[in-house]
């Protein structure tokens, strides 16, 4: 118990120092890393929130893109147009986006994978055009130009100091999530994704908290798409597309599914091999899609499979545990 | 009345599944439901956890018409249920197998809960001492903190129950919880579910298809045979039934 304890802390501590030093670290190797750095704290966000949906509660989402248009679109419109302030605004962004969540989530209650990915599919088709339509709005092709955000007097203009709110937006994220996850909320998340049946038969609201799980997911994706809009600032209609709830869906998958280190590895590793191939141009996606199939193959739980588990420091359960097992898997043979 | 289903038929476009089943359990005492497969058996019991909407007829538990009731409700109209093959929440740990069990005792809101508030947190570690409760009653407390689908298949049964049990039931539905356990395994299933009746005070309604254990626990059995009923009684009755014996049981028993 108490090793386990240290060794957790131990990695917890090792990741703080390195989350902290981070953005000192690349900032000698040149202004493109600390952009990608900052893009992929982002990502982070963004896969934590998707694994949330997908991973813990098993509902495939291709509209992920879109709730990060939202975000974007609702920070910049209540910062632009109606002044307010940034501080106000990225609150607000998460809980339009939830809202909006919500009631895309309220048929995903009746669909489930396939399906479920096409109909959120069909959401980060249709944005993209709405934002382009809507140019009374949203500006259309011209787009908007929010403004970096201010404490204060002093303004997170540098690549290193956005850094750090973003990893902050990241860190509540992970605390509010784990909260969850070990609540009863959470549990009925996960309850429904390994059998919906037996979570209704125990008094789990399967269409409420499938529903929940959708907007929490989306909500915390519009705080993405608020950072991001600040910090590129640039808004378009062309800036996330379907292409890009692709690339989430593999952040997870790649990093590990109902993890959220997995969330965390998984944005960071596909989003740097993206960025960094960029300049490759149309061979970019092939470089993509490669490390993915690789990863896929010989991680097939994901990169977080790599760490070392607390689990198997505990050898009185474990060792009880194995040999029940084999003794299950001989006696079918018995008779 | 504790559980009463009157004049219910469930049909599947054709088939019909149920025809006009009229039955009462009593408080107290284990009822088992017997007939051969396809029978309609599992169909009552999910007919009773709402997972089917019968065309006809009314199920009545505590005199409550159930089909009025939302199926997430039935749990915390006192029903709990184990299912044929388990319907474990398999990557869940065994201990959060049976919190899920709770959720309906549990009050909480998601915000509190998201920001772990004192009162959710309080509220959770009184939950996780009924688990503890339930575990060793059911003499699998050492599996709290494991992956509940990488247990061998009988801890896998207790699971189940123990997550039906969670809540204090007041009727137990066990769908066929011999299945798969060896004649050892079978023989203490038998004990646990009396003791679950003397010491929880639970009313058990169970569909068996060993007839050993089925004919030594039960205190009144229903037979089905083709969506029907066919014959209640006690073991004994049963047992000298003719139309039970050329449905079911069999010459020789």
């Amino acid at each position: 118990m108490t090793s386990e304890r240290n060794l957790r802390m131990a990695r917890l501590l090792v990741v703080a120092l390195a989350a902290l030093a981070a953005p000192f670290v690349v900032m000698p190797l040149g202004s493109q890393m600390s952009y990608i750095l900052d893009m992929s704290v982002i990502f982070c966000i963004v896969a934590v929130a998707l694994n949330l949906l997908t991973g813990f509660s098993g509902q495939v989402s291709l509209g992920h893109a879109a709730f990060l248009m939202v975000g974007e679109y609702v920070s910049s419109l209540l910062t632009l147009n109606l002044n307010w302030s940034f501080w106000i605004a990225l609150p607000l962004s998460a809980v339009v986006t939830g809202i909006l969540g919500f009631l895309i989530g309220l048929p995903a209650v009746r669909l489930s994978g396939n399906f479920l990915a096409v109909a959120t599919m069909g959401f980060s088709f249709a944005v993209p055009e709405l934002a382009l339509k809507w140019s009374g709005l949203t500006n259309g092709s011209s787009g908007l130009m929010p403004l970096r955000p201010a404490l204060g007097s002093y303004v997170l203009g540098s690549d290193q100091a956005y850094y750090f709110l973003i990893l902050a937006c990241l860190v509540v994220q992970i605390i509010v999530i784990k909260n969850l996850l070990k609540s009863r909320t959470g549990r009925a998340f996960q309850a429904i994704r390994d059998s919906e049946i037996a979570a209704q038969s125990s008094g789990v609201r399967v269409g409420y908290n499938k529903a929940l799980v959708f907007s929490i997911s989306a909500g915390f994706t519009g705080i993405a798409g608020s950072l991001y809009a600040h910090y590129i600032n640039f808004v378009s209609p062309n800036d996330f597309t379907v292409q890009d709830s692709f690339l989430f869906l593999a952040m997870i998958v790649v990093g590990g599914l109902a993890s959220i280190p997995g969330s965390i590895l998984g944005a960071i590793v596909i989003n740097t091999i993206n960025q960094l191939s960029s300049s490759f141009g149309q061979y970019s996606i092939i470089l993509v899609g490669a490390v993915m199939v690789l990863a896929v193959l010989l991680f097939p739980k994901g990169l977080v499979s790599l760490r070392v588990p607390p689990h198997a420091r505990k050898p009185r359960h474990s060792s009880r545990g194995s040999a029940r097992v084999t003794r299950e898997v001989e006696s079918p043979d018995v008779p | 009345m504790f559980l009463e289903f009157d004049e219910v038929t469930l049909r599947f476009s054709g088939l019909v599944a149920l025809k006009g089943v009229s039955l009462t359990v009593n408080e107290g005492g284990i009822f088992a439901i017997i007939g051969p497969n396809g029978a309609g058996k599992s169909t009552m019991l999910n007919c009773l956890s709402r997972i089917y909407t019968p065309q006809q007829g009314a199920i009545r538990f505590l005199g409550e018409n159930l089909l009025r009731v939302a199926p997430d409700r039935i749990k915390a109209c006192g029903i709990g249920r184990s299912f044929q093959n388990m319907e474990l929440f398999s990557k869940m740990t065994v201990e959060d197998n049976l919190l899920v069990g709770y959720h309906c005792a549990l009050p909480s809101n998601p915000f509190s809960e998201a920001v772990g508030w004192y009162k959710a947190r309080s509220r959770e570690r009184e939950a996780r001492e009924r688990v503890q409760r339930v575990l060793e009653s059911l003499g699998i407390a050492s599996y709290s903190r494991q992956t509940a689908g990488n247990l061998p298949y009988g801890i896998q049964k207790k699971v189940d129950v123990g997550r039906a049990l969670m809540g204090d039931p007041r009727l137990l539905l066990l769908d066929e919880p011999a299945a798969g356990l060896n004649e050892l395994e079978t023989e203490e299933l038998g004990h646990w579910i009396s003791d679950i009746k003397r010491a929880m005070k639970t009313t058990v309604v169970m569909i068996e298809h060993d007839m050993n254990l089925v004919m030594s626990i039960s205190d009144r059995i229903a037979v089905l045979d083709f969506g029907e009923l066919i014959a209640v009684g006690t073991p004994v009755e049963i047992r000298q039934d003719e139309r039970v014996i050329r449905a079911y049981l069999g010459q020789e028993a």
